[in-house]
Parts: structure tokens; sequence; C-alpha cells
């Protein structure tokens, strides 16, 4: 009861006419880029990431997870309308979404998928409102080396499921883990890798690190796209039948069940809670063969999965502090650059942040059910608008996010030479989440790693004699030997079937 | 030589240097680990795996994208030197003038877009940038030659 409590409390001091303002701007701002090619939610919130300086904390964290679930709303409406999955949480959503649209059912579709998001997202929140602050009390029992381990576990699951080669994202991590020791050594003060360079002697800056491989090596890889082929008819009757509703109660709710089971656990992410659900959905169903021809369970259940998964996807970075991809990663550094500490102390420490956040996703929830809808024909014009607006505007966003976090034109050049990096990367298929997250987490897996090694007087072995931290490391060589010992990657493989069919 | 290959060789240098420049921090001893020890861990983890690449880049050369067409590399070089431009002459010009130059030069040259239509655009989202960054936001971005006008 206390829980629900806090949460009617989060949601009222989410309803301020501040936090009411940013968490529009968010969930628009989300849908937006969900809609939009070539920047996706860790673009949007690398480019915001300088507005941290001048925000209100709760009001600045409310736009940023609105962007992170608006995001998934706006890619649903280009996987049902265009076929182009917006986010590659909505992929699974084109198969069954494009086929209704053809049939002239895109509006019981949109529709659909914006109810079971809802309903998603708000059996998640609920989850994550009860789990989060007990596994918060479990992880106050953590010291340096059960915080190591628990880093590397993390690090290492989301290695283990990049869309990517393997030892490439490992290597993607340990490059981010090398970038955060240039600078000043926590511990005994003396210069890192600066090269005599003033710029570097405070550390590679996340922002500027942030917008050059998520904003600017999007543009370079993008500057040939062209706007989408937008499906053409007038999208009309957006609520869908009792008929619509029967056949998709059952699919929303497993897959608010799954969605939320699947983001709970670091490493598995959103796009395998989609396609679980639709997989399961395709089992249960009595007549399977009409998945993939425009059947509303196969959009419900998944739509339903993914809100539900990114909603408690949360779940580990709120309670025991660790970011398990790239979005979380950003909101880690995001919260950081408010001098707040993601980690078990969070809730108890900052209690009005951590619920008015979840108060806030309440609130964002509805007013993108609310506004989504009538908004279609906007999304639609958006999805029209031709490639080479919107680049010249990205880079200038780009380039004043890296000016405007110190005033300094060096973290501009950082902007440019990441830009470069990234662009470099995905033609090599190297990731940047997992840079991202060794950027993030360096510092604080080094001070861990340093502390448990001055505890022990110098053995390693702090991490195997105490249960939790072996617990963890165990876990995150079971996930780095398995290709090795069975010859795939579990979780990957059934993403990797289900896309190719 | 395979452009894998090359990459793997190149992180291989990277580890190279960076396991040599960390042990020369100081690893530490005696159960307290130095300013080096970090770096160097991960400085050999990079090596391991660049290693193992090298050797098995024959193998997956297909995970990598097609290599950059002439006409993307044109199209990087004016957008990076855009970029660059932009930078070096934010002081002295200003957000508003930069702002204006460098998106009339992208659309001009980038998107191949007429005269016309590059200049309104530019000028239209200058002028918005400077309301909306500068005079909305208050972001202390370098006014350059328009000093004069506040």
């Amino acid at each position: 009861m206390d829980t629900l409590n806090l949460l009617l409390q989060g949601v009222l001091t989410a309803a301020s006419p501040e936090n009411l303002f940013y968490g529009f701007a968010g969930v628009l701002l989300g849908t937006l880029v969900g809609v939009l090619p070539g920047l996706g939610p860790a673009g949007a919130i690398a480019l915001l990431l300088p507005l941290a300086l001048h925000a209100p904390p709760l009001a600045y964290m409310i736009m940023l997870f609105g962007i992170t679930y608006g995001a998934q709303y706006g890619g649903s409406t280009t996987s049902i309308l265009v076929n182009i999955p917006g986010e590659a949480s909505s992929v699974i959503t084109c198969l069954d979404g494009y086929a209704m649209a053809r049939q002239g059912r895109a509006g019981p579709a949109l529709g659909i998928a914006a109810f079971g998001s809802f309903i998603g997202g708000m059996i998640a929140l609920v989850g994550l409102a009860f789990l989060a602050p007990a596994l918060a009390e479990f992880g106050l029992h953590f010291g340096p080396p059960e915080y190591a381990a628990l880093m590397l576990f993390g690090l290492t699951a989301l290695v283990y499921l990049a869309h990517g080669p393997m030892d490439k994202a490992l290597l993607m991590a340990l490059v981010g883990a090398l970038l955060a020791s240039v600078g000043l050594d926590p511990v005994s003060g003396a210069p890192r890798f600066t090269f005599n360079f003033l710029v570097l002697r405070d550390g590679i800056g996340l922002t500027p690190v942030v917008i050059g491989l998520f904003g600017v090596s999007e543009v370079l890889l993008n500057l040939d796209a062209k706007a989408g082929e937008v499906f053409q008819d007038k999208v009309r009757g957006l609520l869908p039948s009792a008929q619509d509703w029967k056949e998709s109660a059952a699919p929303i709710a497993r897959g608010s069940l799954l969605g939320f089971l699947i983001g709970a656990i670091p490493g598995l992410n959103v796009v395998i809670a989609t396609f679980a659900s639709y997989a399961l959905e395709k089992k249960l169903s009595k007549h399977p063969e009409r998945f993939g021809q425009g059947a509303i369970a196969g959009v419900a259940g998944p739509e339903t999965a993914n809100n539900a998964a990114s909603c408690s996807g949360w779940i580990p970075l709120l309670s025991l502090g660790l970011p398990t991809g790239s979005v979380t990663s950003l909101i880690f550094g995001a919260l950081m650059m408010h001098g707040l500490a993601p980690g078990p102390l969070f809730i108890q420490n900052s209690p009005q942040l951590f619920w008015g956040i979840l108060g806030s996703m309440v609130l964002g929830n509805a007013m993108l059910l609310i506004l989504n809808l009538p908004l279609i024909g906007l999304w639609i014009k958006v999805l029209r608008l031709p490639y080479f607006y919107l680049f010249p505007l990205i880079i200038l966003f780009s380039i004043i996010g890296g000016y405007t976090v110190s005033g300094n034109i060096g973290d501009v050049v950082i902007v440019i030479l990441f830009g470069l990096i990234g662009y470099g990367m995905r033609k090599f298929a190297y990731e940047p989440a997992p840079l991202v997250l060794g950027l993030v987490i360096g510092p604080l897996l080094e001070t861990a790693i340093r502390r448990s090694l001055i505890m022990s007087h110098g053995s390693a072995m702090i991490f195997l004699n105490r249960p939790i931290a072996a617990l963890f490391v165990a876990l995150a060589l079971l996930m780095l030997a398995s290709p090795l010992l069975l010859r795939r990657r579990l979780g990957r493989e059934i993403v990797d079937k289900l896309e190719e069919s | 030589m395979k452009r894998e290959s090359i990459v793997a060789t190149i992180w291989l240098f990277i580890a190279g240097y960076t396991a040599y420049a960390s042990y020369q921090l100081g690893l530490g001893a005696g159960g307290r680990p130095g300013a080096g020890f970090f770096p160097f861990g991960a400085a050999l983890g990079i090596g391991l795996i660049a290693l193992l690449r090298l050797i098995g880049a024959n193998r997956d050369a297909s995970e990598a994208k097609p290599a950059t067409r002439p006409e993307e590399w044109r199209k990087i070089f004016a957008m990076v030197t855009g970029m660059l431009a932009f930078a070096l002459l934010l002081d002295s010009l200003g957000f508003a003038i930069c702002t204006f130059l460098l998106l009339a030069f992208y659309l001009k040259i980038i998107a191949a877009q007429p005269w016309q239509r590059s200049l309104i655009f530019a000028s239209a989202t200058a002028v918005g940038a400077h309301l909306f960054f500068d005079l909305l936001l208050r972001a202390q971005l370098p006014r350059g030659l328009l000093a004069f006008l506040t």
C-alpha cells in the first residue's frame, strides 16, 4: 500500500506545470525521433545532455525518460504505415501492422499498438515500483568487490547480446574503459594519457563523445537517405472494434508479463521481448497461418511487450546503478551530471526524484495515448520531410551540444572526431553502445576494483570468496564462454532466427 | 591486406602503445594498484582480442559494410570541413552568422539544392536558432560580429 501511495505522490509531483511541460516536450520529441530515420532516442538524449546544466534535475530526467518511451510509440507508427521500423523494437510490428494497413486497417493497428503500449507500460510500471526498491535494499549490502563484479556482469551482458560479433562488442567495452582512464587518476591525481592537452585533463566528457557517436555518425551514414514511401490512404477509425479487442486482450496480458520479465533482466533487451511475444502468440494462436497476413494479435502482443520491457528495463539502473544499454548509460551519465549517483542508495537518497520519474511515466504514457492518435496526420507529414532538411539541423544541434558543455572549441573537435570514429565503427560492424557503457562505468569500475584489491592486500580471490561477487563473476564468465561451449549465443540466436523468418 | 586485418592491426598498435604508457604510469605493488593498473588491464584485453581477430580476419570479412564510395567520401569531407570551419570561426563571426553559413553550405554543396532554397532555409534556421538558444535558453553562445546588436 505504501508503494502505491508513493507512486501517487510521484504522479502529483510530476503533475506540476514545470514537470508537465518537460514531460510533454520529452514524449513529443521522443515520438518525433521514433518516427524520423537517422536519429534514435540515444541520439536525441545525447543532443540534450548539455541542457542538464540549465534544467532542474527532476524536470530534466522526466524529459529524458519521456523521450525513451515516446520513441517506442513513434517507432510503431512508422512500422505500421511505412513498413520501416523507426526503432529496432518495432521491427516485428512491420509483419502484421503493415499488412493490416494494406488491408485498410491502419487505424485499428495504430489504435491497438497505442492501447497495448499504454496497458503494458502501466503494468510494468507498477512492477517497477514494487521491485526496484526491494532490489535496492538488497544492493545496500554490496561492498566494492560486489560492485565491481556487478558492473563486470552488466558489461558482459551487454556484450553478450550485442547485435554484431561478440568479440568486437567486448573490444568496444574495453576501449570505452580505456577512454575513461584519460585525465587525472582518481586516487593519485597523476595525469594519464592527456598528451599535455588542457581539454583532456578533466577526462573525455561523455556528452561530446555520445553526440559524436550517435548524432554525427548517424548523419554521415545516412547522407544519401531519402524520405520514406508513406502509406497514402487516409487513416480512419482508430478505435479497435469489439472483435479486435477480443483477439488482442490475451496477447496484451501475456505481452505485459513477458515484456516486464525480459526487460528486468540485465542484458535481455526490448527487441528480444517483442520477438519472444510474437513467437508466443503465433504458437498459442488457433490460426497461426494468419500471422504475417495482418493478425491483430501480432501487433498487440509485441507492442505491449516492448513498452513493458522498456519500462522494467529501468530496474537495474534505478535499483543497482547498473546501466544495461546505450540509453540507460546516457541517463546514468545525465544523473551523474546532476551530482546524483545512481546505485542502491539512489532511491533512499533521492526519493522525490525516483517517485517523480515513475509518476511522470504514468502521465507520459497517458499523454502519448491521448496525443498520438490525433497527431498521426502530423507524423505522416514528418515522414515525408526530405532528409536534406534534417541533417543540417542534427549537425547544428551536435555542434551546439558539444560547445555548450564547457564553452570550449576543443569539445566540438571531440564531437567531430567521435563522429568520424562512430562512422568507421558502424562501417566495420563495431557497436557504439558497449563503448559508451565502458566510458560511463569505467571510473566506477576502476575505483571498485582498486578498493577491492586494497581490501584484500592485492589478492584477486576477493572476487571469488564473497558469494554475491562470485555469483556475478560466474555469470559473466558463463556468458563469455557460452559461444565457445554451445557454438552460439542463446538470446541472439532466437532474434537472428526470427529476423530471418 | 584485407580491411578487417588492417583494423585489427591498428587495434593491436593502440593496445601496445597504451599498455606501454600504462606500465610507465606504474602498475602498483603490495596490494595498492597504481595509476596504470586499470588501463593496462584494458589494453591487454584489447590487444588479445585484436590478435585473435587478426588471426581470424579472413573468416569474417563479410561482417563489415560495403566500402565508402568516392561520392560518399566527398560528402563526408564537406560535412567535416563545414563543422571544423564552424568551430574555428565561431568566436570571431558569432553563432548566428556561422549557423547561416554552415546551413547554406550544407544545402548547396552536399544536398545540391538551388541557391534560393538554400539561402531561405539557412536564414530562417539562423534566426530561429538565435531566438531559441540565445534568447529563450540563454545559452552562452558567442555573438561575434553581431555583438553590437546587444
